[in-house]
């Protein structure tokens, strides 16, 4: 039985295609389109799940979609009655694109895709708890679901056992986690729906002075529940999100170019404290209703992998599972498996523990591609050499485009469209911004680790959580480890770690292995593989152009190794067309 | 030759940008009518009565219980 998801129009669209409850093919738009978040049908996405499952669209046996349209723009409307008329422009925004393609999903499907079964609509929370919960390795746990906005409800609490999922009650729109985050995140200058993480990452710069104004404008209640005071925002009628009187308390809007100063580090500081204060109250009340161990995440809110690395010890739960894809591209994900195991009642066969799902090159494919573009490449004699000369081109400080197998599932880079470099090396930081990636100084990069010597450098959770290996967890560093890693420790001592097992990646794991001969230890910057502002690298013609647009010194692409410094005639400089 | 080219060019452009403007005129008059009128009028007799459609200001706890389970298939074939 073959079941697709999809999700679109909000943010990230995606398709999932699942075969007798198993992972076929889980992809983004973006990845095809170069749109980042890309929110449109996800037709590229769609196409490369049918061609890799070998079939057409009549041959799906069920389309699932992660929302309830109608209850959606039901929401809009409700919306603007309560809000008229200062909701008019809002309206005039919104409404054509409801009309045009939201409120017609169905006859868009079928005429896309050539599918005349049924299609499925599963509310969006739903679909949420059921990304995480059905692809978890637990029998039942207690399922937190905390994002912008679905169709009404923000947060949700609920129950699984076996097949069957409850969502128990639920918190509605306009008071919503998610976003606060996103109107803080406006605030400080950043974009919405794109750069929360780098308020996260800022965060740790600053102190928590402005605690005291966010409690002024979130009340906890007792109940687990939490309320947003609306006189501070103005995303329920505007296109806009925080108000005069937010500003008025928490100083003027940073506009995108201008310096970040130590009021806005406080501020981050402040909103990822009251961010992880308001999760782990309602954590604490779904342990309190639900007395299970095991503890599902979902929604935007569940990659604030900061806050996911403080829930166990702030929590009487004992293990956690977050998906990969953990946003709305985990929907399309979540109603696929929904219909097969809980809608038709399958067993569940399925555990998410690797998160390579997505397009990937035959040896052929990749080497016609540089002959036909008469690239200057070389190629490994076998998998020792490949492992032993990348580890020690690693070694020697070079960055690494590291492009192998499958592309990742979810918003993280996870060795296989990477990019690589030494951790060891005090200004590696420097050199990955100065060559590649030109982020903001505050912004940390990542360490993968091997999974049995993370508790070597890391103070993690026991037993290791699997979405530790999707990228979705900090930890801190061990401190008398912190000197060893200058470039992936953050100005607190925390590192975003990935962790991996030889069986989820063998060339990826074999690589960290190699380096640990040489330096000492089994860890390696990994960045996502892009350039800055774009999806991350999909097709061998991306890798390429990525590197040879940035300052990357070698492409490893399957067992072809080409240097950048060997091909003059296609550099270009990629920081002159960015957009982010 | 090529001044023609470069003529009907631009004429088809200019024509486009044109139907562009007409588009989002048309739009914004007939989305104006529809918020001024239909929601306008909707909004303002339900204000009278009392009735809110969100919960922008009451105290207390924010929860909705739903207790919502899997249903019979064909509730799933719905949009709402
Ligand atoms: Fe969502």
């Amino acid at each position: 039985m073959r079941i697709l998801g999809i999700s679109c129009y909000y943010h990230d669209a995606a398709a999932c295609l699942i075969k007798d409850g198993k992972i076929v093919a889980a992809t983004e738009e973006e990845r095809f389109t170069r749109v980042k978040h890309d929110i449109s049908f996800p037709i590229n996405a769609i196409n490369y799940c049918l061609e890799e499952a070998g079939i057409k669209g009549k041959d799906i046996d069920y389309v699932g979609f992660y929302e309830k349209p109608l209850l959606k723009f039901e929401r809009l409307l409700s919306q603007h009655l309560e809000m008229f008329p200062k909701s008019f422009w809002s309206f005039y925004k919104a409404l054509p694109s409801w009309i045009n393609e939201k409120l017609r999903v169905p006859s868009t499907i079928r005429k896309k895709i050539g599918y005349k079964g049924d299609i499925l609509f599963v509310e969006h929370h739903m679909a949420h708890a059921a990304s995480s919960y059905l692809v978890s390795p637990f029998k039942k746990a207690a399922i937190l679901t905390t994002d912008g906005i679905g169709e009404w409800a923000t947060t949700t609490l609920g129950y699984a056992n076996g097949n069957e999922i409850t969502i128990d009650k639920e918190i509605h729109f306009p008071h919503s986690l998610g976003l606060l985050y996103s109107a803080v995140t406006a605030h400080l200058g950043f974009k919405v729906n794109d750069h929360e993480y780098k308020v996260m990452g800022l965060a740790p710069y600053g102190k928590p002075t402005y605690y005291d104004k966010f409690k002024k404008l979130i009340r906890i209640n007792e109940d687990g529940s939490y309320k947003l005071d609306m006189k501070y925002f103005v995303y329920h009628y505007k296109l806009t999100m925080p108000s005069k009187r937010f500003i008025k308390e928490f100083g003027p809007v940073r506009k995108r170019e201008e310096k970040i100063e130590q009021r806005h580090k406080d501020i981050a500081a402040s909103l990822q404290k009251i961010t992880e204060e308001v999760l782990f109250h309602l954590a604490n009340h779904l342990y309190k209703i639900t007395k299970m161990e095991n503890l599902c995440l979902a929604g935007g809110v569940a990659l604030n992998s900061v806050a996911n690395g403080k829930i166990l010890r702030n929590t009487p739960f004992k293990q956690i599972y977050i998906q990969a894809a953990a946003g709305d591209a985990g929907t399309s994900l979540g109603v696929a498996f929904y219909i097969y195991n809980t809608i038709l009642g399958k067993k569940r066969v399925y555990v998410m523990d690797n998160a390579y799902h997505g397009t990937h090159f035959s040896t052929n494919e990749i080497k016609n591609y540089l002959d036909k573009n008469k690239i200057v490449y070389l190629t490994f004699k076998d998998d020792n050499q490949l492992v032993k000369q990348t580890a020690k081109l690693i070694y020697e400080n070079n960055v690494i485009g590291w492009f192998q197998d499958r592309m990742e599932w979810g918003p993280r880079a996870l060795g296989a469209r990477s990019i690589l470099s030494n951790p060891t090396n005090p200004k590696m930081k420097e050199i990955l911004n100065l060559k590649v990636k030109h982020r903001e100084h505050f912004r940390p990069f990542a360490p993968v680790v091997t999974t049995e010597d993370t508790y070597d450098y890391f103070e993690a959770d026991k037993p290791l959580p699997i979405p530790a290996d999707f990228m979705l967890i900090v930890y801190p560093i061990k401190k008398e480890k912190r000197r060893l890693l200058p470039a992936v420790t953050h100005v607190d001592g925390s590192g975003r770690l990935q962790t991996i097992k030889k069986s989820q990646n063998k060339r990826y794991y074999a690589v960290i292995k190699e380096f640990e001969k040489l330096s000492g230890v089994p860890i390696l910057v990994n960045t996502s593989f892009n350039i800055r502002g774009e999806p991350i690298v999909c097709t061998p013609e991306h890798a390429y152009r990525c590197m040879m647009g940035t300052g990357i010194d070698y492409l490893i692409m399957d067992k072809f190794l080409i240097a950048r410094k060997d091909n003059p005639k296609d550099m270009w400089d990629s920081e002159k067309t960015i957009n982010d | 030759m090529n001044n023609a080219v470069v003529f009907f060019k631009g004429f088809k452009q200019g024509f486009r940008n044109f139907s562009h403007l007409i588009t989002d005129i048309v739009n914004f008059v007939l989305l104006f009518i529809v918020y001024f009128t239909g929601i306008g009028i909707v909004s303002i007799i339900s204000k009278l009565f009392g009735k809110h459609f969100m919960d922008l200001k009451s105290s207390g706890s924010s929860w909705v219980v739903r207790k919502l389970k899997k249903r019979p298939i064909e509730e799933y074939y719905r949009l709402f």
